[in-house]
């Protein structure tokens, strides 16, 4: 195990992490208000941040409207990525013959840029839901499957070796032994994951979509509204931060004993 | 928890006749690392196995385990020919492998839900060795929380949970301290006391070797046989005063000049 | 007895079991994949052909170029006041995408779509099933466009001048061709941009450009960036159906009642909204309030202007098209070369008038322009 899980008493712990991005982020905030504000001083081309907010909230109700096709997308996306690693996964663990003939093509997966493929896919599956979810899953799933593979193939060799003098069978090992290990590998990968999640959703819906917050930003954009363009893109990245953030709290749920994990070597080492 | 037989009852628990074993190796000669092994272990002996680094006491440890087949020679456990087979031996690796995603108890359950013993059982089923391991109150805690000596008792737990007919101990305190080490040592003393365990443990620790075990097998260097097989009469049960007694000296030197005859240092 | 030996910390009292854990993993999806169920999908197209829907009203599907904007104005028009459903139609309109509306349309996936003359003679000197049955916009909708305080007075003073364009493949024999007219050579450098035209010309990044009179060019104006404009028309450049409805042959030939029947209720749409732009705007924007909403005066410009100068043709005419403008244009698409088949080879046979485009299926008494 490599990373240290945030531990400890949380509050404190939280407050020493987050107050350094969030300075800068304040201090960036701070200077984009000062060069619209001063220097640019016209809202066609850099609107402030004032204004990206406060035009945003008047428009609260189609923000929040056009998101949730969005989040729908992402999650259902998601969803779909996450459960074919599992199972691709598994069978490169599994078969070696499968592992060498996945693999290649798993990589190239992820090679295929998103945008030109999306009209292809909207052509052939049309313009609700799937072509998107189909979209996501394509540009989310190459970590997963990678990151979890790996963890399997980490998998303690001893630790095999001792549930098999106990009589495990394979499918035994695998489940007592191999999942488990390779859930903080999986987890990593989910984080980089997410972060392609909530983007592939958006250049999906740019291939053809009723609504969508990448459909709401092409719509501000061809009625020259900048300020609602940039709200647009706040959204976005707000529901990325949060995701990424729920992360670490479905890691914290899901592998519990980490937190007790301290950036020592091996735990033999003390007495 | 192995049966109640003290050592000299005639039966032999664990026998092994002409182990031979090599391992393959590209444009070489195989290697052969053990050569006609022959010993046997009475139910409720406690025997350890030591020898120079190379001897095959790891080869050795793998084949009785039943995790790999030997080249040449037969394995007995209670009679019954076992080469191969893992079923009647229950090991406990050098690393304690507690796997950290589990409770101790979990941990210690492990080799009896692999087994087919419902998880609840299982549990209920270990728990009453905690307090005998100085565990209690632990049950529900991660590996991560424990001491290194405590993980290796609650690792032995786990072994001895299992109710197998030969105990395997693979250099168990090895990766401790010292001080913790001779803690641990009077503590599976005072354990093994209570149970009576058939024990194979495998030590570079003459010291260790000569305080814990009934009789002691040298081995050779490579190609390992046996060199000799040094019986300690110690009076039981072991304890700090053991180490004081000169018999305990006396015993030391004769498996060291046992060791010494097959070492290539001179 | 240990040394060393660290606070006992018991595990939280929500202890997870390795079961607890996957149930927890397959709640998570679980959960993921009922947000996606659950979810309304205001269903949009149902792509195909139109008679799928067994009640009275027969589905029918129009994909547009852009995004909601006065060229549509018409067919929103008719939707609000209920022309399409007193018609047996209910139109499904498919949102604007990366796939142009000619491409859904030739592969069928769409019965309608918006298009403009030279891009469907494009799409169908490669082979697409497209023809063009209904012209929205009687005047070209784009003009050049300079800084106001250029002073550029005319297209011949564009020579060696940097043009911001879309990358279509009309643009530079059009601005040649008008440049030489106005007396000048035709050699210009050609960026493709993706910013507004305004924007990009203000910012010094381009000298001139090709934006819309009926929308761009009101925005210039509104946020005091105006341009100065010339039309291509005034050099002699053929005019361009720059809005206009498509199908294809297929979908007419399978559905040409329903065909009619569209088209009448469009007709209808733009009518009103030559006739009363003020009311027809509201319409537009009721229609698309998120999009629309946000620039009121623009849309409100936009739709005086267009039922003004662009839904009529001289005879005053809505939606028909002239057999004379439309060999105007192919013949200067096809002798420069810009048409080319499906494998990309310039066409060696121009392409017939007939199959590009039909007044057939509007009303009878409007089917002559």
């Amino acid at each position: 195990m490599t990373t240290p899980v945030i531990a400890g008493r949380t509050g404190r712990r939280v407050w020493r992490t987050l107050w350094p991005p969030l300075l800068l982020a304040v201090a960036l905030i701070a200077g984009w208000q000062l060069v619209g504000q001063f220097a640019i001083r016209d809202a066609q081309v850099l609107p402030t941040p004032w204004q990206v907010v406060s035009a945003g909230w008047q428009v609260r109700g189609d923000l929040w409207h056009n998101a949730l096709p969005t989040l729908e997308e992402t999650a259902a996306g998601f969803g779909l990525s996450f459960v074919l690693s599992w199972l691709i996964a598994t069978a490169m663990d599994f078969s070696d013959a499968a592992r060498r003939a996945v693999y290649p093509l798993l990589v190239a997966s992820q090679t295929i840029p998103v945008v030109a493929i999306a009209p292809l896919f909207v052509v052939i599956f049309g313009f609700h839901l799937l072509p998107k979810v189909l979209l996501v899953a394509l540009a989310t799933f190459f970590p997963l499957t990678a990151s979890l593979a790996e963890g399997f193939a980490t998998a303690d060799g001893d630790a095999m070796r001792l549930l098999r003098s106990m009589g495990a069978s394979r499918w035994q090992s695998f489940a007592k032994v191999r999942v488990p290990g390779a859930l903080p590998f999986f987890f990593t990968g989910l984080r980089v994951s997410i972060t392609y999640a909530i983007g592939g959703a958006v250049f999906a819906e740019y291939a053809g979509a009723e609504d969508g917050l990448g459909i709401y930003m092409q719509q501000m954009q061809s009625v020259f509204r900048r300020d609602l363009v940039f709200a647009t893109i706040l959204v976005i990245a707000l529901v990325s931060v949060l995701l990424f953030a729920s992360t670490y709290l479905l890691e914290r749920l899901v592998t519990p004993w980490r937190r007790f994990e301290t950036r020592r070597g091996s735990a033999q080492d003390r007495t | 928890m192995n049966g109640g037989e003290r050592a000299g009852d005639g039966q032999h628990r664990l026998e092994v006749r002409g182990l031979t074993h090599e391992f393959a190796r590209a444009d070489q000669a195989p290697l052969r690392v053990l050569e006609g092994l022959d010993f046997a272990v009475r139910p409720g002996e406690f025997t350890a196995i030591i020898g120079p680094s190379g001897s095959g006491k790891s080869t050795l440890f793998n084949l009785v385990a039943g995790l790999d087949r030997p080249t040449s020679g037969v394995i007995y456990v209670d009679g019954r020919a076992v080469t191969g087979h893992s079923e009647q031996v229950a090991y406990m690796p050098q690393k304690d492998l507690l796997f950290p995603w589990r409770t101790i108890e979990d941990n210690a359950a492990l080799g009896l839900e692999v087994q087919g013993t419902a998880k609840k059982a299982a549990r209920a089923a270990v728990r009453p060795l905690f307090p005998e391991f100085g565990l209690d109150g632990f049950e529900r805690s991660y590996p991560a929380q424990l001491s290194g000596g405590m993980r290796q008792r609650a690792a032995l737990l786990r072994t001895v949970a299992m109710q197998r007919s030969v105990l395997l101990l693979d250099e168990p305190f090895g990766a401790l301290d010292s001080l913790t080490r001779t803690q641990m040592q009077l503590w599976l003393a005072q354990m093994w006391q209570r149970h009576s365990w058939t024990v194979l443990l495998v030590t570079h620790d003459i010291r260790e070797a000569v305080f814990l075990a009934d009789s002691v097998h040298v081995l050779t260097s490579r190609p390992g046989r046996l060199a000799a097989r040094v019986v300690v009469d110690l009076p039981r049960p072991r304890t700090t005063q053991t180490f004081l007694q000169p018999e305990f000296a006396r015993l030391e030197q004769q498996v060291l000049s046992a060791l010494g005859t097959t070492s290539d240092v001179p | 007895m240990d040394l060393g030996q660290r606070t006992a910390r018991q595990a939280t009292s929500a202890r997870v079991t390795a079961r607890r854990r996957i149930g927890l993993m397959l709640a998570f999806t679980a959960a993921v994949g009922a947000v996606a169920a659950c979810s309304s999908s205001s269903s949009s197209a149902s792509a195909g052909s139109g008679s799928a829907s067994a009640g009275p009203l027969t589905t029918v599907t129009l994909a547009l170029d852009w995004t909601p904007n006065t060229n549509h104005t018409g067919i929103f028009v008719a939707q609000q006041l209920g022309y399409y459903k007193a018609a047996g139609i209910d139109l499904k309109i498919v949102p604007y995408g990366s796939t142009a509306p000619e491409t859904l349309v030739a592969t069928h996936k769409a019965d309608f779509g918006i298009s403009y003359q030279d891009g469907l003679t494009e799409a169908a000197a490669t082979g697409g099933d497209i023809t063009s049955i209904f012209a929205i916009t009687q005047k070209t909708d784009v003009v050049i466009g300079v800084r106001d305080d250029s002073g550029i007075t005319s297209p011949k003073q564009l020579d060696g001048k940097t043009y911001a364009g879309y990358g279509s493949p009309l643009e530079q024999p059009m601005l040649k061709y008008v440049i030489k007219h106005a007396g000048g050579t035709g050699a210009f450098k050609d960026v493709t941009l993706n910013t507004d035209a305004y924007q990009a010309l203000y910012a010094g990044q381009a000298d001139f450009a090709l934006p819309e009179p009926t929308w761009e060019v009101i925005q210039a104006r509104l946020v005091g960036k105006p341009l100065r404009t010339f039309d291509v028309s005034d050099y002699g450049f053929p005019p361009i159906y720059s809005a206009l409805i498509a199908s294809s042959h297929q979908y007419l030939s399978a559905h040409a009642d329903i065909a009619r029947k569209f088209l009448a209720a469009t007709l209808k749409g733009y009518q009103y909204a030559a006739a009363q732009p003020q009311q027809a705007a509201n319409l537009l924007i009721q229609a698309n309030r998120s999009v629309l909403g946000a620039q009121r005066e623009l849309v409100d410009q936009s739709a005086v202007l267009e039922a003004t100068q662009y839904y009529k043709d001289p005879a005053g005419k809505i939606g028909v098209q002239s057999d004379a403008r439309w060999k105007a244009l192919t013949d200067f698409l096809y002798s420069n070369g810009i048409l080319a088949d499906a494998s990309g080879k310039t066409l060696s046979a121009e392409p017939q008038l007939s199959s590009l485009y039909t007044n057939a299926y509007l009303p009878a008494s409007d089917q002559s322009p």
